[in-house]
Parts: structure tokens; C-alpha cells; sequence
């Protein structure tokens, strides 16, 4: 046979064959490869077979000619076949075709040809196109992968559905449920029958299960995410709200495989919501009930919301008062002012108050004080005011009023004080007089009291010399006449000593010193002596007794009382003078002129003397009162004068009572001192 | 009891006085010799330029002019010479706290001119009889500091 018809042998081979040389340059190819790799031999003859073949420009995992390459190398190098398995060389496919390349799998087998010195002369490459085969167990391969991943995608978001405390189910592409549903069936309670298909939408509150299937059918139609809200009966029997997401899971075709959902349980969550809303509601609500004027502003003071007191008072709707639109009934001449002080506050983050004029619904403008508090976030930050508006307009009016009173009051009473100062200097001026003029009428009563005994004495004294050295001398009735001018004298001497004592009483320094009253009474026994023993007196004395009395007055008290009993006595009876003594409460003694609660010590003398009519118990303590002629009693009236004078300056008071011929009873009151408490 | 004459000095302004108080002595039992100044500083005076030769008793009236009977008593008796003199306070008028200020100041006793003659004589006889009781002066005592001219006990018993 010669070259040509083995030539045609090569040509005709059913058998994919390609000729290289040892540069990889195509030498021949037959008729089967030329077809099914899409080329014409003049256009690949004496080309490297890597330039007519490149790798697949789209498929980045390429590596034909890679694995190709190696295995012509290892032919050069061995002089062996060398047979590669399964090789992915997609073939580039023809402009006329529609360019681009057409996914190849093959099974190639590369024999060298050797030269007559045993070197490699030609390689001949040997190809079986193995796609169909290949595609599938590829596609097979495919799968597996997307399967693992779905496994573990599945996972993951089941893992991120227990994270979110949510409830997972899945429906199917046409959206039923089906199969087995653990969620559900827990969270609704539901049994296995029960949900199956749109069995689930009994579990949903009878007003939402409706909108429910609705918006589902909707979602599943347009192959879009479901979001609904909707409330579900839970197994234990009570309502709950909740929330539902589900996405369609697609193929890789782009059709739904099935749809995941969840239900999360937003219960709590509306409830604080509605919580909320009702505490805002009763908020307004309480704010329309309240007599003052309640508003709400954000942080730069636009006003949010007004109560219904403040849409009452100026007439106006909300609309016309919002924002800022209330600057309109605030008086011209304060708004800037607030303005600014609003400012002011905002920046400081305190309370703003302000006596402001806003107008009311007639067109008058009235005065109102009003506070913009702060409401401040955790932060610190304002995050709202709050402002509460009183009408004060009568007030002001009458506080303006009230200050023109007090005002017009002030005048009048510092007017008043200053003629009460006059008035005042006045008196000190009299009182000064007065002091002088007491002064002077002391000096005058020392003098003349003791100046005017003088010559009345030595009257008295030469009338008793005459009387004596003249007595045979002078006529009975001569003696008459100088007896009536002795005793004359005397009363005057009297008289003149008693007014001194008197005046005395007033002047003497008065010092109250702890006293016996016992020793008091002795010692005018002593001065009373001899008339005590002329008249067989008996005097029945109280027991020993300190008192808080000045000691030198008290001493003329008890005298003189004691001379009275003394000397007003019944001629058929010896005196009997009883002095008793009791220190008790006001309210023990039984006299309404006692305060009930104080301490009193109380001095009684009494006696069996001739006493005198009742109706005379006051007039006996006045100065120079008698009731009897000299004649029959002596004395000068002064003495009783002079003892309720004593009481006085002790701050106690006298009475005396007595009937005729059945003695008398004088009763001393003074209260005690602080000893005696 | 020996009739020792009492030497007698009276200081008042009063000329009646004087002359009653004279009246009262040549009346009474006891030889006395009495001799009068008018004022404080007469007294003094008196005293003070011979103190050797001293009354045996001073009869001192409180009311006198230029010098007062208290300021007297107070100088007798706070000069180491003259504060033996017994001295009997002879006045007018009588006020209890005065009276007090004389008996502490060192005044033997008061006595209150009397309006009665009969009284007067026997004040001073009473006076007189206590002085002449004590052969060396004794100090005064309240009760009898006041004279009321009653005898003092076992006198003239």
C-alpha cells in the first residue's frame, strides 16, 4: 500500500485523530476530529495545537491545556502512551455558529511516533468525546454540593430563628402547610390534621384570619416576602400578638421550593404600646379637665399641643395656635421679651417663669403667670417642655390695689407715729415735770413735817409748863383753855406724823426682803405695850412664817392694824385680836377678786372692838375718813389710808367686814413670793 | 451711889430747847454740869480743842446748822480721841431708818424731844441714869437704844 492510501486510512478513521510535532505544531488531523471539534485542516495544519484550542475564556476553572500540555511532556520524555482520563476542554465555537464555546469533556490518549534513531518524530493524539457522560455526572456533583449547602444554610437559619425566639414553619410552593409542623403545633396547639393546608388560619383570631389568607395568597402569588401582624390563639387558650415573616426558599430554576416562616411573639410589646398610648390618652384627658392652661412644646418650643382651657381662652383651634403660633396671643410688649428668656432657659435647662399678658377669646389681653418646665431625657437633654399657664389678672389687680392701700395705710400710720412721738415726748416731758414736781413735794413734806412739829411741840411743851408752874395761878377755866390748845397741838403733831408716814409709803425704796411675820407682830406688841396692858388686851398670833415683804412697811401695816383693833374697842370687853395666816391657791380662798391659779398668802386680824356699819367697809381706807369724833376715839383717819397703801405697794389688796358692835375683820391678800412656791 | 457731878454738854441751835433742857436738869436729882454750843462745828470745835478735859456725856441735836448732828457723831467717832464721849441723840423727829444709821454709826440713845415737860424730864432722867450706871462706856444695845422714859430696871428700885 502506498503513502496515499494509508494517507486515506488516516483521513477516513472513524477515530478522533490529531498529528503533532514534537513543538506541539498540528501535523494532520483526521476527518472525525476536524468534525467534531468544529475545524477545517488548512486553517489548523502547521499551527501550535494550543493556539487553535485555548482554554475556555469563561470558564475560570479552565486547566484543559494545562493537563494537556503536561501529558505531551511526559510522552517526549518516556516515548510512552500516556492516557489522561477525563479532560474538561470546551471547544471554541465558530463565529457562524455564534462564537463563544461549547462545553467538551474528553478522554484523550497521546502515542508517540519514533524516527529510524528511536527519537520522537510525531505524537498522535487519540480523543473520545466522553460530554454526554460527563455533563451528567458533573450536574450529579453539582447537586450534592447545593444540597450540602441548602443542609447547612437550613441550619444556620434554624439556628438564627432559636435566636430570635421565634417560631419556625414552612409552608409549601403553593402554600400549604404540610408535613410535619413541631412549631406551630406547639405554639397554637393544633394537631397534626388540624393545619395541614390552610387548616393553620383556624388558629388566627377570627378578625384577622381573613386579612390573613389574603395577604398570604397575595405574597405566595408574587413570590414575595410575607409581613404580617395577626393574633393567634395559643394552646393554653389566650390571644397573643404576633408578628410573621415568611420568604419563598427558590430553586435553582427560580420556581419556589417551599417558604420558611416565623412567629415571633410581640404581645408584651403592644401591650406597653397600648400602655403607652392609654397613659398619653388619660394625659390629654386630664389635661383638658384641669382649670389651668396645660401646653407641650418640643425642644425649640413649638407647641405640640394645647388643652382644652387654652383653646377656650383665646377662641382659637389648635391649628392656629401650633408651632409658633400662639406668639400671636402673647402681648406685644412681653414677647420678646419671653423670647429671649425662653432662650435663655433652653440653654440653662431650667424652668421659666413669667407674669405675661396672653389674649383671650374677646379681644382682652389678661395676665397670666406662666411656667415652661423642661423634661429633660437620660441624657440630660431636653427632649420637651411642658408649660401650665394660670390666670393671676385679679390678683394682680388686687395686690395693685392692696399695695395702694397699705400704701396709703403706711402714710396715715407713719403719720400716726409721728404724733404718737410727739405725744410721747409730751408725756416723758410731763413725766420729767412730774418726777421734779414729786421731788420737791417730798422735800416739802420732810420739812415741813419735821419743821412744823417743832414749834407745835414747844407749844404744846410751855402749855404744860404753864400748866404746871402756873396752876394755882390760873382759873379752872384758864386750866380748860390751855388743856383744849395741848391737846389741839396734839392731834396737829399727830396729824403732821401720820401725813409723813403716808407720803413715805410712796417714796421708800421698795425692797422686798424674806421676813417673819411672827417677829413683826412682836415687835409691835413691844411698841403697843403699855396700851396692850392698860386695856388687858390679848393678841392670839400665827405661827412662825417667812414672807416676801418690804419689812419696814410691813411693820407699819400690822401696827397700825393692830392699834386700830386696840383702840376701837367695846368698853365692856377686854380686846381679843386674832391674826391667822394661810398661804394656798387663788381658787381655795373663795374670792372672785383671786386669780384661781396663782399662789396667795392671806392675812387675816380680827378683833371684838365696836367695828362699824357695812356700808362704810371702803370708805374707812380713805385719807382722813372718821367715823367717830376725836372725842370719843382719837386719831387722825390716815391710818387705814396708809395700810391699804402698804398693801398696794405689795401688789395684794385689803377689804374689811363688820357689823356694828361685832368687831371687824380686815383680810390682807398679796400674792406669795417665789419662796413660798 | 456717889454724887459725882456729870459734866453735861448740849448741842443745839435751839434757844428754847436749850432753856428747857436747862429747866429739866435744875429739876432733877443729878449734880450736873451743863454747858451748850449751837451748831456742828461749835461742837467740834469744842471737842477737838481739848480733848482732855471732855464732857461726861453729849446731848446732840441732829437739825443745826453748818454742821448736822450725823456728820458730827460720825467725826467723835472715828477720832481716836473722842469715840469714849457717849453720845445721846436729841431730836425733833424721828425716822426709823435714821435711827438705824445712828445706833450703827456708834450713838449710845435717842431720844424724841417730847411735847409733855413731864416727858422730857424723865427721858433725860433716864438718859442720865444709865450713863452714870457705867463707870466705862458700853457699847449700845437695841432695846434700849430708843429711850421712852420709862425707868430702866433696878435704877431707882
Amino acid at each position: 500500500m502506498d503513502a496515499k492510501g494509508y494517507q486515506a486510512i488516516f483521513e477516513q478513521s472513524s477515530e478522533l485523530l490529531v498529528v503533532i510535532d514534537t513543538d506541539f505544531a498540528i501535523v494532520d488531523a483526521s476527518d472525525a476530529y476536524l468534525k467534531v471539534t468544529k475545524t477545517i485542516k488548512e486553517n489548523i495544519v502547521g499551527r501550535d495545537i494550543f493556539d487553535v484550542f485555548p482554554d475556555n475564556s469563561n470558564d475560570i476553572n479552565a486547566h484543559g491545556s494545562r493537563d494537556i500540555r503536561a501529558s505531551f511532556h511526559r510522552v517526549l520524555k518516556s516515548k510512552l502512551v500516556d492516557r489522561l482520563a477525563f479532560v474538561k476542554y470546551d471547544i471554541p465555537k465558530p463565529a457562524s455558529e455564534g462564537g463563544g464555546f461549547v462545553l467538551k469533556y474528553w478522554r484523550p490518549c497521546h502515542s508517540p511516533v519514533l524516527d529510524e534513531f528511536n527519537e520522537v518524530k510525531y505524537i498522535i493524539q487519540r480523543v473520545e468525546d466522553v460530554t454526554e457522560n460527563e455533563a451528567l455526572t458533573a450536574q450529579l456533583e453539582v447537586e450534592k454540593k447545593a444540597l450540602q449547602n441548602l443542609e447547612e444554610s437550613e441550619h444556620r437559619f434554624q439556628g438564627a430563628v432559636a435566636a430570635v425566639q421565634g417560631i419556625l414553619w414552612t409552608n409549601n410552593a403553593k402554600g400549604e402547610m404540610q408535613g410535619e409542623q413541631p412549631g406551630w403545633a406547639g405554639l397554637t396547639g393544633q394537631k397534626y390534621e388540624e393545619y395541614q393546608g390552610y387548616g393553620w388560619s383556624v388558629a388566627v383570631h377570627p378578625d384577622d384570619a381573613q386579612p390573613t389568607v389574603n395577604a398570604w395568597n397575595e405574597a405566595v402569588a408574587a413570590r414575595k416576602n410575607f409581613i404580617f401582624e395577626h393574633r393567634l390563639r395559643l394552646s393554653n387558650g389566650n390571644w397573643g400578638i404576633f408578628s410573621v415573616r415568611a420568604t419563598p426558599l427558590l430553586n435553582a430554576d427560580g420556581l419556589v421550593r417551599e417558604w420558611v416562616g416565623v412567629h415571633t411573639d410581640i404581645t408584651e410589646q403592644r401591650e406597653l404600646e397600648k400602655a403607652v398610648q392609654e397613659s398619653e390618652k388619660h394625659f390629654r384627658q386630664m389635661a383638658d379637665m384641669m382649670p389651668a392652661k396645660i401646653s407641650n412644646a418640643d425642644p425649640q418650643g413649638n407647641v405640640l399641643y394645647f388643652n382644652k382651657k387654652w383653646l377656650e381662652y383665646t377662641g382659637l383651634s389648635f391649628e392656629e395656635l401650633k408651632d409658633l403660633g400662639y406668639y400671636k396671643i402673647i402681648h406685644p410688649d412681653e414677647l420678646e421679651e419671653f423670647q429671649h428668656r425662653f432662650q435663655a432657659a433652653a440653654e440653662t435647662g431650667t424652668t421659666l417663669g413669667m407674669e405675661m399678658r396672653f389674649l383671650n377669646k374677646d379681644g382682652d389681653y389678661k395676665w397670666h403667670l406662666n411656667l415652661t418646665s423642661p423634661v429633660k431625657d437620660e441624657t440630660g437633654k431636653i427632649s420637651m417642655w411642658v408649660g401650665s399657664t394660670t390666670d393671676i389678672h385679679e390678683q394682680k389687680e388686687q395686690k395693685a390695689a392692696l399695695e395702694q392701700a397699705v400704701k396709703a395705710r403706711t402714710k396715715e400710720l407713719e403719720q400716726a407715729n409721728k404724733e404718737l412721738l410727739l405725744q410721747n415726748e409730751e408725756k416723758e416731758k410731763r413725766s420729767a415735770e412730774l418726777s421734779s414736781a414729786n421731788k420737791e413735794l417730798e422735800a416739802f413734806v420732810y420739812i415741813s413735817s419735821h419743821d412744823l412739829q417743832e414749834p407745835l411741840r414747844k407749844i404744846q411743851t410751855f402749855a404744860s409748863r404753864i400748866l404746871d408752874k402756873e396752876n394755882e395761878n390760873l382759873s379752872g377755866q384758864g386750866k380748860d383753855y390751855f388743856q383744849r390748845m395741848q391737846e389741839a397741838a396734839g392731834s396737829m403733831q399727830q396729824l403732821i406724823q401720820d401725813l409723813l408716814v403716808y407720803s413715805r409709803t410712796n417714796v421708800i425704796e421698795r425692797k422686798f426682803e424674806k421676813t417673819d411675820l411672827q417677829e413683826i407682830i412682836e415687835a409691835v406688841k413691844v411698841d403697843l405695850q403699855e396700851t396692850i396692858r392698860e386695856k388687858n388686851a390679848t393678841i392670839d398670833t400665827c405661827e412662825t412664817c417667812e414672807l416676801q415683804v418690804i419689812r419696814d412697811q410691813f411693820r407699819q401695816l400690822m401696827h397700825n392694824l393692830i392699834a386700830n383693833a386696840l383702840k376701837f374697842t367695846l368698853p365692856e370687853k377686854s380686846p381679843h385680836i386674832r391674826i391667822q395666816l394661810r398661804t394656798d391657791q387663788g381658787i381655795a380662798f373663795n374670792n372672785r377678786q383671786l386669780l384661781p391659779e396663782k399662789n396667795y398668802v392671806h392675812i387675816a386680824v380680827s378683833d371684838n372692838g365696836i367695828g362699824f356699819e357695812p356700808v362704810y367697809k371702803d370708805k374707812i381706807f380713805e385719807v382722813f375718813q372718821r367715823l367717830h369724833g376725836r372725842k370719843e376715839y382719837g386719831g387722825t383717819g390716815i391710818g387705814l389710808a396708809i395700810v391699804k397703801k402698804i398693801v398696794e405697794n405689795h401688789h395684794g389688796f385689803i377689804t374689811a367686814t363688820s357689823e356694828l358692835n361685832k368687831g371687824a375683820t380686815f383680810d390682807i391678800y398679796i400674792p406669795a413670793g417665789k419662796l413660798l412656791l | 451711889m456717889d454724887a459725882k457731878i456729870i459734866q453735861l454738854l448740849l448741842a443745839d441751835d435751839d434757844e428754847d430747847d436749850r432753856m428747857l433742857f436747862y429747866e429739866v436738869l435744875s429739876e432733877l436729882v443729878f449734880p450736873t454740869q451743863f454747858s451748850t454750843v449751837h451748831d456742828g462745828e461749835q461742837l467740834m470745835q469744842r471737842l477737838t480743842e481739848n480733848p482732855v478735859e471732855l464732857p461726861d456725856v453729849l446731848f446732840l441735836d441732829l437739825n443745826m446748822p453748818r454742821k448736822n448732828g450725823l456728820q458730827c457723831l460720825e467725826e467723835i467717832k472715828q477720832n481716836e480721841k473722842l469715840k469714849q464721849l457717849p453720845v445721846i441723840i436729841y431730836s425733833t423727829s424721828f425716822q426709823k431708818d435714821v435711827a438705824d444709821l445712828l445706833y450703827k454709826n456708834g450713838a449710845q440713845h435717842y431720844i424724841r424731844k417730847a411735847a409733855e415737860f413731864s416727858q422730857l424730864k424723865s427721858l433725860i432722867h433716864q438718859a442720865l441714869s444709865l450713863i452714870s450706871q457705867q463707870s466705862r462706856l458700853q457699847p449700845p444695845t437695841r432695846e434700849n437704844f430708843v429711850l421712852t422714859g420709862s425707868a430702866p430696871v433696878g435704877s431707882e428700885a
